[in-house]
């Protein structure tokens, strides 16, 4: 049987085994029986033997062990960025991803939203089969409805920048087909912005470990900007200051936004301006490193401010980098006079190795929606993206397509725009087909499936070759692929090898001279710093869990907070203290944002430190046709509270694609209240010593700066002392380099089963998630923030990652009437679900307060959903408490490991899911009682701190301060000089 | 028989009664027809129980969730109502056994109701560690140490929950027994005046045979003094280990070694408030006021202002503590419980356990059965938050502000409270039935009968006052 091609011919079967597989969704068992056996088959034929059938498994292969788990190389498909991924395939299903370690994009670090892509792959919302108005039918049809128009066809993409990928593309062209591409969150303005530059139409690729100065304008690139994982991996080696770094090296980072980004709260400094001044700044700040480009308009950035600034800039040189996420090409132009009068081009940014990873051209977008509403587009295949949703003008498109004749979709979701079109050809998950990408010039990555496809679905690229009558259409399309990169592979590597490591080519420094500077490009950038301000302004930006949009279905990140605002569940329209008071609303209150031809309604939300007069809408939400998502308890409907859902707007926000572009938004009360699902509600520290930071001024003087006031616990105890004879596993959070992204989380809740509850139980405080990212504000003064306060203040953000601290004086051991929880030899505090009987007395009496309740039974309901959970990680009751493990599963593979080789455990065999996927390296697991691990050392790093150190409850997870790279503050100093005086 | 009347001394039992006229009085009220007032209280409270097993059934069905709990506030009114019955249960085992060794006789009229009060207080309170337990089904098993097929796995003895099991278990046993003994004498009253066979025979057994005999009253009354030694340390001990529940931990509003005997103390005011809130519905329904006299009700209120002075220094001290210790969460804790967000019930706590008590300074007010009932409801609902106070507000902001939440209690937590009041009150109506209310053996032994004769013709006038406390 080929796959995809015909799932009724099971030939090769025993007839019993036929039957099952015919109604294959009947039981869980049958199930999870034939899909396992049925991948396991698509696996090893994908990987080793050229056998194309699907056998039981009477006889064992060679090299797979059944419950043994092997890791495939393959590429994230969750964004843009296409990082290079390891999919842990066991029994033939795919349970957790994590970032390849040799993929030049992002390394071993995997976001959120690469994490989460499992439950998109299991999710059953997908589409089953190829339909048509929607209902389903054979795949014959759709192929002789397409064949007969697919010749002359416009094929709209998102960005397709694989070399085989785009040979399909051409033999599509070549048959007279038109392609236009384009990203739900563009960045053309770059590229367009470089091809009048330097006669070279590309994104740069950007070298944040090069940069000694950053200065982002509203580039979120921590946060979602283009290729978020590799370059806050890049940026953070440039930040750490693990191991003694000299200080003097470490970079700085300058944010000039008007909302509040992951990458402004990670700012060393930053500086609030509307979007309207940003054209404005950049020029004068081009203006103060020599350069009259244009007039300089009016802004909000004081003089001295902007002198010292500019200085910066100078003394970095070439080691500054300017970036911008502006739409506007004049504004682009005028960063990269910056960047090149800096001499940046060839050190931190450069156009000989550009960034592939956002292609989409939005003039030929433009000029097609123009042609589809002249009525000259005959058939339009829209493939992988969803104008109707993500085009600021989604309504026009909508409408446009009701001029085309022929519309057909090759999608994965019934969504807005699929649903509009006549013909759904349903889509492989990306996880269940081969593909191929260049996410930098010169480096490939490949995808491979990990699961034979659950459905009737098939690859777009085989849909597409069949459809133009191409001979490969009848080819299975990882024969198209492996016939491509057997001719094209760089030397000294085979099929074999590409597809083992998933991604190879270009390395090495880039050879030849980087094109110049073309300065009379400039004389359009004249007028970028006039200053047209609005009295609100809007501000969109790409949320960091559902991105664009697609990833709305998906409840892993559905419930992942945002990090700023701690609010899950939906987007919000976040605006100052002052603009909320200004505007008459409080937190929670619905309102209704409206621009010339649309409008949403999203609920307030206060975020101190935005600029006044701005509101900020995150992109993603407000789907209309993202199938029943995971809402309540399960996913009946009826488990929702009425209460929390308003009219429409459900639990899924408000779009605010429409928005994109806008300069000025009018913004009404509803007069409803809603309850926002927040995991934390209290931003301040409250003035405690939980989240410490300090100065690099003051680091560099004193490295236990900021940690000083250490109070050292009065250590007794009733009970005798642990001595921990051999292991004792602990880990260490760096704070200066974790950047709030919250990978951790996710990539935890996928490890260790940990469910998700929905949005009424978030708002009851029920999230289960076993890590979480705290979030403090801190005023600018040093007095205790006040999120409420109206007072302009530009406070300081801090993300701490909270867990299980695996106490050495647990106060959750000694109350458990039935030691449920108790303390392991090895320093774990384990958590015995069979022996709990949920008092929760133990979740009372932790001080960090990481204990989870299973309040009720969360587990799956869906059965295809229960393929995602780790087998080796048992699926709690109800009634059962439950917590960080420090992932003991994988602690006792590394030893059973280490054991079977004979050898000693080394630094880095064992590493927790958190660990393992964090970019940024902020999380270190290992042995305390082995010098030789990299965590013990750190223990003696004068940074290091126990959170609550004072209670004495000795936690086995301890904490780095934070070191921003800005002047000390008052209140820092007075810390600092009360603590010499403890000394004398 | 003439009428005696002591100058110094009033009568613990008024009315001029002959013993006749006591056995008869108490049992006339098990032997005839139940009086509407009783039925319509029986039938009501047994539709509030119906309730109570009503939700506590959805939350076994459905799961902890149905309650307003979350991942910070993981004990509300669970606990609360819990400590809360515990608390009331101490009065009754104090007036029995505490007051029998300090001889105060004027405890023989009320320490029948009070001694099952307790029980029924017990009950009560036992139903909540039972049902906040996320896994009832085995957690009633496993708080047991049974010996078991589990190897080492044994229950914790570090464990305050544990301690608690123990303290609750054996002062639910001492008390039922002492009741159980207390009733005995009465009980064989009850059998022989009997007529129908089957109350000779449902009497009969209980009462094991009792024949009056000098011989079985000496037994009886060593047995009781016994257990009187028994059930004094208990009164102390029941209400420390459940304040070790807290006292232990290391939360800040808990971690306070002050707990111990300001939950006693809070325990006997609750307790006191609660018998007295019952007195005076069952003097007033079953028509006992000769027997449970103002004089009774005074001497409690007296008990209640002193406890409610102890309670009330209690809160203060705690403040001071709070503040000396200069500890950043525990000032923070209590500040916390005064403006907070939880400090609606800081105040109605403190008005009702330390402002409303002090009407009993004024003897008029102590004497009047109203003001004290209304009194005994505000003490009831004071000490009530009193548990929700701390069990609340010192979780709902504790060390991390990260974590820091509400609690919402749900309608099934506050149906669940009134449904325990249900079964309270079912229970308590259920025994004015079947067993005799006043223990009319005893009564009978503090009547004056046979002594001193002062031939008085007027009754005794109410000076010089001097009390029987």
């Amino acid at each position: 049987m080929e796959i995809g091609t015909n799932n009724n011919d099971f030939s090769d079967m025993p007839p019993e085994l036929k039957a099952e597989m015919k109604e294959v969704s009947q039981s869980r068992r049958d199930f999870m029986k034939v899909t396992g056996m049925a991948a396991m088959g698509a696996v090893i034929a994908g990987c080793t033997a050229e056998d194309r059938h699907v056998k039981p498994l009477i006889k064992k292969p060679e090299g797979i062990t059944p419950g043994v788990a092997y890791n495939y190389a393959s590429t994230c498909q969750g964004c843009s960025a296409n990082c290079g991924t390891l999919m842990k395939v066991r029994d033939g299903r795919p349970i957790k991803l994590e970032g390849n370690a040799i993929s030049p994009i992002n390394g071993t670090g995997l976001c959120a939203t690469g994490q989460a892509q499992l439950w998109t792959l299991y999710n059953p919302d997908r589409l089953h089969s190829p339909t048509k108005g929607g209902e389903p039918v054979e795949w014959s049809d759709i192929d002789a409805a397409a064949k007969a128009v697919a010749g002359g066809a416009v094929l709209l993409t998102g960005t397709i920048n694989g070399p085989c990928a785009n040979s399909v593309i051409n033999k599509f062209k070549a048959k007279g087909g038109r392609h236009v591409s384009y990203d739900a969150v563009s960045c053309y303005a770059i590229a367009k912005a470089h091809g009048q530059t330097h006669g070279t139409p590309v994104i740069p690729g950007y070298y944040f470990d090069q940069a000694t100065t950053v200065f982002s304008f509203d580039a979120d690139f921590l946060g979602a900007w283009i290729s978020p994982v590799g370059f806050a991996r890049d940026w953070a080696t440039r930040r750490d200051l693990k191991f003694g770094r000299d200080g003097k090296d470490m970079s700085r980072l300058v944010s000039f936004e008007a909302r509040m980004s992951l990458t402004g709260a990670n700012a060393d400094e930053r500086v609030r301006i509307k979007d309207s001044e940003r054209g404005a700044v950049l020029m004068d700040l081009a203006k103060r490193l020599g350069g009259d480009l244009g007039a300089v308009g009016k802004h909000s950035v004081p003089e001295a401010d902007m002198a010292r600034l500019a200085e910066e800039l100078k003394q970095a040189g070439r080691r500054a980098l300017v970036i911008t996420g502006s739409l506007d090409v004049n504004e682009q132009l005028v960063a990269n006079w910056i960047n090149n009068k800096l001499g940046a081009y060839g050190t931190t940014l450069d156009l000989r190795r550009p960034s592939r990873q956002k292609l989409g051209d939005d003039d030929a977008l433009a000029q097609l929606i123009k042609d589809m509403s002249a009525g000259s587009v005959k058939t339009l295949i829209v493939w992988g993206v969803n104008p109707v949703y993500d085009l600021p003008n989604g309504a026009a498109f909508k409408e446009a397509m009701g001029k085309v004749a022929n519309t057909i979709a090759i999608s994965s979701h019934a969504d807005e725009t699929a649903s509009e079109c006549q013909w759904i050809a349903a889509e492989d998950d990306p996880l269940e087909t081969w593909n191929d990408f260049e996410p930098v010039q010169g480096i490939f990555s490949l995808a491979q499936p990990g699961i034979r496809r659950l459905w009737n679905t098939r690859s777009g690229f085989a849909s597409l070759l069949k459809w133009i009558g191409d001979p490969d259409g009848n080819k299975d399309y990882r024969e198209v692929l492996k016939a491509f990169w057997e001719a094209n592979l760089p030397r000294g590597m085979n099929w074999t090898q590409a597809v083992e490591q998933g991604t190879g080519g270009a390395s090495g420094d880039v050879r030849g001279d980087h094109p110049g500077f073309n300065n009379a490009a400039m004389g359009a950038a004249r007028d970028a710093g006039k200053v047209e301000s609005a009295t609100l302004e809007v501000v969109t930006y790409e949320s960091y869990n559902l991105r664009d949009g697609r990833h709305a279905t998906n409840g892993w990140l559905q419930e992942m907070a945002d990090p700023m605002s701690r609010i899950s569940w939906t987007n919000v329209a976040f605006m100052s203290p002052a603009t909320m008071k200004a505007q008459g609303v409080d937190e929670g209150d619905m309102v209704e944002l409206s621009v010339e031809g649309a409008s949403c309604k999203v609920p307030a939300n206060r975020q101190p430190g935005m600029a006044d007069g701005v509101v900020a809408v995150s992109l993603g939400y407000g789907r209309t046709k993202a199938g029943p998502i995971v809402h309540g308890r399960g996913v009946e409907e009826d488990a929702v509270d009425p209460d929390l859902l308003d009219e429409g707007i459900h639990a899924i926000g408000g779009n605010a694609f429409p928005f994109i572009g806008a300069k000025s938004v009018s913004l009404s009360a509803t007069g409803r209240t809603i309850r926002l699902a927040k995991v934390s509600t209290h931003d301040s520290q409250e003035d405690r010593p939980i989240l410490k930071q300090t100065s690099l001024e003051q680091w560099k003087k004193n490295p236990k700066s900021g940690n000083e006031h250490e109070i050292p616990p009065v250590d007794i105890t009733l009970w005798p002392r642990w001595d921990y004879k051999g292991h004792k596993w602990g880990m260490v959070v760096d704070l200066n380099s974790c950047i709030g992204c919250s990978a951790c989380q996710v990539a935890c809740s996928i490890e260790n089963n940990v469910p998700v509850v929905g949005k009424e139980e978030v708002w009851y405080r029920r999230e289960m998630h076993w890590i979480r990212v705290d979030t403090y504000y801190e005023d600018n003064d040093g007095s205790k923030f006040d999120g409420k306060k109206t007072e302009d203040i530009n406070p300081e953000v801090g993300f701490q990652p909270m867990m299980c601290q695996h106490c050495d004086n647990a106060p959750c051991e000694t109350v458990c009437p039935v030691i449920a929880t108790s303390h392991s030899d090895e320093g774990l505090n384990v958590q015995a679900y069979n022996r709990c009987i949920g008092t929760r007395y133990c979740a009372n009496n932790c001080p960090y307060k990481v204990r989870r309740f299973n309040w009720f039974r969360y587990e799956n309901l869906n059965l295809t959903m229960n393929l995602v959970l780790n087998p080796d990680i048992v699926v709690r009751s109800r009634g059962v408490m439950e917590k960080c493990s420090m992932c003991a599963q994988r602690i006792y593979d590394g030893k059973r490991e280490a054991a079977l080789h004979d050898t000693k455990i080394v630094d880095g065999a064992i590493t927790p899911a958190c660990a393992q996927t964090c970019p940024t390296d902020a999380i270190t697991f290992g042995d305390l009682n082995d010098s030789e691990h990299k965590v013990a050392k750190l223990l003696k790093d004068p940074r290091n701190y126990a959170v609550l150190a004072e209670i004495n409850t000795r936690p086995g997870v301890t904490y780095l301060t934070k070191v921003r790279n800005r002047p000390a503050k008052e209140s820092e100093l007075k810390l600092t000089a009360n603590d010499h005086g403890h000394d004398h | 028989m003439g009428t005696v009347y002591s100058k110094l001394r009033k009568p613990l039992v008024e009315g001029d009664k002959s013993l006749h006229d006591v056995t008869h009085d108490v049992c006339h009220s098990i032997e005839g027809k139940p009086s509407q007032l009783w039925w319509f209280g029986f039938l009501g409270t047994g539709l509030v129980t119906l309730l109570l097993v009503a939700v506590v059934g959805w939350l076994l069905y459905e799961g902890v969730g149905v309650w307003g709990l979350n991942k910070t506030v993981g004990w509300g009114f669970d606990i609360t109502n819990f400590v809360f019955w515990v608390g009331i249960g101490h009065a009754g085992t104090l007036i029995s056994a505490v007051l029998f060794l300090f001889r105060q006789k004027w405890r023989t009229s009320i320490n029948r109701s009070a001694e099952a009060m307790t029980l029924f207080a017990v009950v009560c309170a036992g139903l909540f560690p039972l049902i906040h337990m996320g896994r009832l089904w085995i957690g009633f098993l496993w708080v047991a140490p049974y010996p078991n097929l589990r190897g080492p796995l044994w229950v914790n003895f570090r464990s305050p929950l544990l301690w608690d099991v123990f303290a609750i278990s054996t002062y639910l046993t001492i008390s039922a027994v002492f009741w159980y003994i207390g009733l005995i004498p009465d009980l064989a009253a009850v059998r022989d005046r009997a007529k129908h066979w089957a109350r000779r025979l449902f009497y009969g057994t209980l009462s094991q045979g009792w024949n009056g005999s000098v011989r079985s009253w000496n037994h009886y009354e060593t047995a009781y003094m016994i257990f009187a030694g028994l059930a004094t340390p208990l009164v102390f001990s029941v209400h420390t280990i459940v304040s070790f529940d807290f006292a232990t931990s290391v939360i800040p509003g808990w971690h306070t070694t002050i707990f111990p005997p300001y939950f006693v103390a809070g325990a006997v005011f609750s307790g006191f408030g609660m018998v007295l809130t019952l007195l005076l519905i069952t003097r007033k329904t079953m028509r006992l006021e000769q027997y449970i006299t103002i004089s009774h009700l005074e001497n409690m209120g007296k008990v209640i202002i002193l406890t409610g002075s102890l309670v009330g220094l209690a809160y203060g001290t705690e403040f001071f503590i709070a503040w000396y210790s200069g500890s950043l969460y525990e000032s923070f804790a209590f500040i916390n419980r005064a403006t907070g967000p939880f400090s609606w019930s800081y105040w109605i706590m403190v008005s009702c356990n330390v402002l409303s008590p002090q009407v009993l300074w004024f003897k008029k007010l102590r004497r009047n059965p109203m003001v004290l009932f209304v009194m005994s409801i505000f003490v009831n609902i004071g000490m009530w938050f009193e548990r929700f106070v701390i069990i609340v507000t010192s979780l709902h902001r504790d060390y991390l502000p990260s974590s820091w939440s509400y609690y919402y209690p749900t309608l099934i937590e506050v149906l669940t409270l009134v449904g325990s009041f249900g079964l309270f009150f079912f229970l308590f109506f259920a025994f004015v039935r079947v067993m005799p209310a006043i223990a009319f053996g005893e009564v009978k032994g503090v009547m004056k009968m046979g002594q001193t004769v002062h031939h008085d013709p007027k009754p005794a006038q109410p000076e010089p006052e001097v009390s029987n406390a």
